[in-house]
C-alpha cells in the first residue's frame, strides 16, 4: 500500500510542481499573481480532450499541438491584458485576472458544454504492477515527463542567454532595459512558458480527472499554498513544494484521515510559516531589487 | 484620441462583457416581465459553473414540458414561457436568481437540485408564496414543512437505506463500506446507512471521506479494501464518481460498488469503459427509457435533445405538467396550486411515482439498477409506502 500511495503523491506532486512553476516565473518576472492561471490548467485539459478525442490525433503529438497553443495563448494573455496594465495599482492587474478567469471558465461551458469530459490516458487504463504498486502507466508518465520538463525549463533558464536574459529582465527591469534586452519580450516568453506548463499539466491530468470548466480553480490554489511552502517566487521551492504538498496530502489521507486530509497538509504549511515563514527556498534579496 | 493603452483596456472590457452576454444567452432564458398572454414558469439552476452540466438535464426536460402544455393549448389559452435564472453555481448566486424571477411573479418556480441552495432559498420560498420545486434529496429540505415547497425527487430519508437493504440482501455482503462527499447529503447518506446496516446487526467496516474537490481517491479506495469491504456505497457527484470508478479498476479483486443517483446519469457514464461498470451498482428514482409508461416520452425526449432521457429531466418534466394541471383544475392561484399539488397521490409520472402529502415530499421510488455501456438495467423498483 505504501508504495502506492506513494507514487500516486509523487504523481499528484509532479503536477502541482508544473501548476506552481508557471505560477512563480509569472510573479518573478512580471510581480503579478495571476488568478486566471488556474484556468490555463482547464484550457489544457480541454485542448487534451479535443486533440485527442476529437481530432483522433496521438497522445504525444496532442500534448504538443496543446503546449504550443497554450504558449501562444499565455502570449496573448500578456500582450492584451497585463501589458497594457503595466504601472497601474496591483489590485487592478489582479482584478483583471479574476475576470479573466470567470470569462475562461463561461467560455470553455460555452465551447465544450457544461458536461464533464474525459481522454484515454497514454498506454491505456490497463494498469501495471511495479514493486508492488498497482498503477496506471499514465502516472510514471506524467512523474517522467514533469521531471524531463523541468530539468530542461532549468538549463534553459540557467545556461542560455535566452534564459539569462528573463532572469535580469526578472531582477531588474530598468538595468536590463538600459543593457539592451526587450524587457516587454521577456515578459511574453515568460507568461507564454507558464502558460504551455499549466497547459501541459492540465492535458496530463485530464485522463486522471474529469474534466469540467472548474477542473482548475482548486488546482490553482494548491498552487498558490505551494508557491508560499516553497518560497514564494522561487523555481525550486516551487517542485520541492509541489512534490512535498502531493506527498504529504496523499500520506495524511492514507494513514491519518481521509476527512482531514487537506487540514493536515495546510497545518503542516502553518507549521512551516512559523518556523521558517520565508519558505523552503527563499528568493535570495539580491535577486529582485 | 485613446491611447494605445486605453484602447488595449477598452477591448479586454468589451471581450469580457461579449464573454458573459454570451454565457448568459447559453442559460436560454428570456428576460423581462410576462406579457397579458403568457405565464412565466421560473426556473433557477445552473447554466455556468461546476453544478451546469448536473442541472442541464432538469432545464431540457422543463423544456419539453412547456412545449407539450403550449401544444395542447397553453393553460387555459395563455402560453407558457420557460424562464431561467442561473445560479453561477453559488449560493448567493441562488438566492439572487430565486429573487429576480419571483420579481416576475411566475405560476411557479422549479428550484435547483443542489439542497443547499434550496436551504438558503427556503425564507424567500415562504415569504414569495409561490409553489417552489427542488430536485434536491436532503432530508432537512421537507424536515421544516415549508408549504410552498414540493421535492420532484425521493427523498435521501429512503434512497440510502434501500442501497444498504441492496448490499445486505442482494449481493450478500457483510463488510459494507461508506465513501461519502464531505457535504450535506454526504453526512446524509452516510447517517441513514449506518441506521439501516445496525438494523441488520451489522456496522460498516469503514467510512471514508473526500472533498467535493479532491482528485484523488486512491488512499480512500486502498483503506476500504484494508478493512476487507466486500461492498462500498458511494455517495458524491457526477466527476468524483467517474474518478471513483476508474481507479476502483486500478485494484487488486475490487470491491462492488453501490453509487448515488448522480453517477448513473447518461453524461456521467458516457466517460466510462465497460470494464470500468463491472460491479457497480447504482440508485436512481426512475429508468423512463425501460420503464413501458416512460419509454415513448424518453424517445421523444432523446430525438428532441440528442441524448438519453435519465430521472433527473423527467422529474423536473413532471413538475412543470402537474403546475400546468393544477392551474388548469383550479382557478389558477398560487394558493389554489399548491393545496392541488399537495393533494396528488400514488400519481405514476415519467420520472417517479408522486405522492406529496402535507410536508412536499414527492418521490417515493428506488429503481436499483445495473449499469452497461447500452444504458440502465432495471434490477427491482421498490415504491415506498406512504
Amino acid at each position: 500500500m505504501f508504495a502506492q500511495i506513494l507514487v500516486n503523491g509523487i504523481a499528484m506532486g509532479c503536477i502541482y510542481a508544473l501548476v506552481t512553476l508557471g505560477f512563480v516565473l509569472v510573479v518573478r518576472a512580471a510581480g503579478v499573481v495571476n488568478f486566471a492561471h488556474g484556468e490555463m490548467v482547464m484550457l489544457g485539459a480541454y485542448l487534451g480532450v479535443s486533440t485527442t478525442a476529437a481530432l483522433g490525433l496521438a497522445p504525444a503529438v496532442g500534448l504538443l499541438v496543446t503546449i504550443l497553443i497554450m504558449a501562444g495563448v499565455g502570449a496573448l494573455f500578456q500582450r492584451i491584458i497585463v501589458q497594457p496594465l503595466h504601472g497601474k495599482h496591483l489590485l487592478t492587474i489582479v482584478m483583471a485576472t479574476v475576470g479573466i478567469s470567470i470569462a475562461m471558465q463561461n467560455g470553455a461551458t460555452l465551447i465544450w458544454g457544461p458536461y464533464p469530459l474525459t481522454m484515454a490516458p497514454f498506454f491505456g487504463s490497463r494498469p501495471v504492477n511495479l514493486l508492488g504498486a498497482v498503477i496506471l502507466p499514465h502516472t510514471l508518465i506524467i512523474i517522467a515527463l514533469t521531471g524531463l520538463v523541468l530539468a530542461a525549463l532549468h538549463l534553459v533558464l540557467t545556461r542560455t542567454g535566452s534564459g539569462l536574459m528573463i532572469q535580469a529582465s526578472a531582477q531588474d527591469p530598468e538595468t536590463a532595459r538600459l543593457m539592451g534586452i526587450r524587457v516587454q519580450r521577456m515578459n511574453t516568453i515568460v507568461f507564454a512558458t507558464a502558460a504551455a506548463l499549466a497547459g501541459m499539466a492540465g492535458f496530463l491530468v485530464a485522463p486522471l480527472f474529469i474534466v469540467t470548466p472548474s477542473i482548475g480553480f482548486s488546482t490553482m490554489l494548491k498552487g498558490l499554498a505551494v508557491a508560499i511552502l516553497g518560497g514564494w517566487g522561487s523555481l525550486q521551492g516551487a517542485i520541492l513544494g509541489g512534490l512535498l504538498f502531493g506527498i504529504i496530502e496523499t500520506l495524511a489521507a492514507a494513514y491519518l484521515s481521509t476527512a482531514y486530509k487537506d487540514v493536515v497538509a495546510f497545518a503542516v504549511l502553518i507549521l512551516m510559516l512559523l518556523v521558517r515563514p520565508q519558505g523552503l527556498f527563499p528568493e535570495k534579496i539580491g535577486e529582485k531589487v | 484620441m485613446l491611447q494605445r493603452r486605453q484602447r488595449y483596456s477598452l477591448l479586454v472590457a468589451v471581450m469580457l462583457v461579449f464573454t458573459l452576454v454570451l454565457a448568459g444567452c447559453g442559460a436560454g432564458g428570456g428576460g423581462g416581465g410576462a406579457a397579458d398572454d403568457e405565464i412565466i414558469l421560473g426556473m433557477v439552476v445552473a447554466t455556468t459553473g461546476a453544478y451546469a452540466g448536473g442541472e442541464a438535464p432538469l432545464i431540457n426536460g422543463a423544456r419539453l414540458a412547456v412545449e407539450h402544455i403550449n401544444a395542447e393549448g397553453g393553460i387555459n389559452g395563455r402560453q407558457v414561457r420557460l424562464v431561467i435564472e442561473d445560479t453561477g453555481s453559488e449560493q448567493t448566486g441562488a438566492v439572487n436568481a430565486y429573487s429576480r424571477i419571483a420579481s416576475q411573479n411566475p405560476i411557479a418556480i422549479l428550484s435547483s437540485t443542489v439542497s443547499a441552495f434550496v436551504l438558503a432559498q427556503m425564507e424567500q420560498i415562504q415569504n414569495a408564496g409561490i409553489p417552489t420545486f427542488t430536485g434536491g434529496g436532503a432530508v432537512a429540505l421537507t424536515e421544516q414543512n415549508n408549504p410552498w415547497l414540493f421535492r420532484v425527487r425521493t427523498s435521501d430519508a429512503w434512497v440510502p437505506v434501500a442501497a444498504a437493504t441492496f448490499a445486505v440482501e442482494e449481493l450478500g455482503a457483510e463488510k459494507i463500506g461508506v465513501l461519502r462527499v464531505n457535504d450535506q447529503m454526504g453526512e446524509g447518506w452516510e447517517q441513514k446507512i449506518i441506521e439501516t446496516l445496525a438494523e441488520h446487526g451489522l456496522e460498516p467496516v469503514g467510512v471514508e471521506v473526500h472533498g467535493a474537490d479532491d482528485k484523488d481517491m486512491m488512499p480512500q479506495l486502498l483503506r476500504l479494501q484494508n478493512a476487507g469491504a466486500e461492498a462500498v456505497i458511494v455517495a458524491s457527484h457526477p466527476p468524483t464518481h467517474v474518478v471513483i470508478m476508474k481507479q476502483r479498476k486500478q485494484m487488486d479483486n475490487p470491491f462492488d460498488l453501490i453509487v448515488s443517483n448522480s453517477a448513473m446519469l447518461p453524461t456521467t457514464l458516457e466517460l466510462l469503459e465497460a470494464d470500468e461498470l463491472e460491479g457497480v451498482y447504482g440508485t436512481v428514482d426512475a429508468v423512463p427509457v425501460s420503464d413501458p409508461f416512460s419509454s415513448d416520452w424518453a424517445a421523444e425526449y432523446e430525438e428532441r435533445f440528442g441524448m438519453a432521457a435519465d430521472f433527473s429531466a423527467a422529474e423536473y418534466y413532471d413538475a412543470a405538467i402537474m403546475v400546468a394541471e393544477a392551474a388548469r383544475e383550479t382557478d389558477g392561484s398560487h394558493q389554489a396550486i399548491a393545496d392541488y399539488l399537495h393533494g396528488i397521490a400514488g400519481r405514476k409520472g415519467m420520472g417517479n411515482t408522486w405522492t406529496f402529502g402535507d410536508n412536499g415530499d414527492g418521490g417515493s421510488q428506488v429503481v436499483i439498477v445495473r449499469p452497461s455501456p447500452e444504458g440502465l438495467d432495471a434490477l427491482s423498483t421498490i415504491v415506498i409506502d406512504r
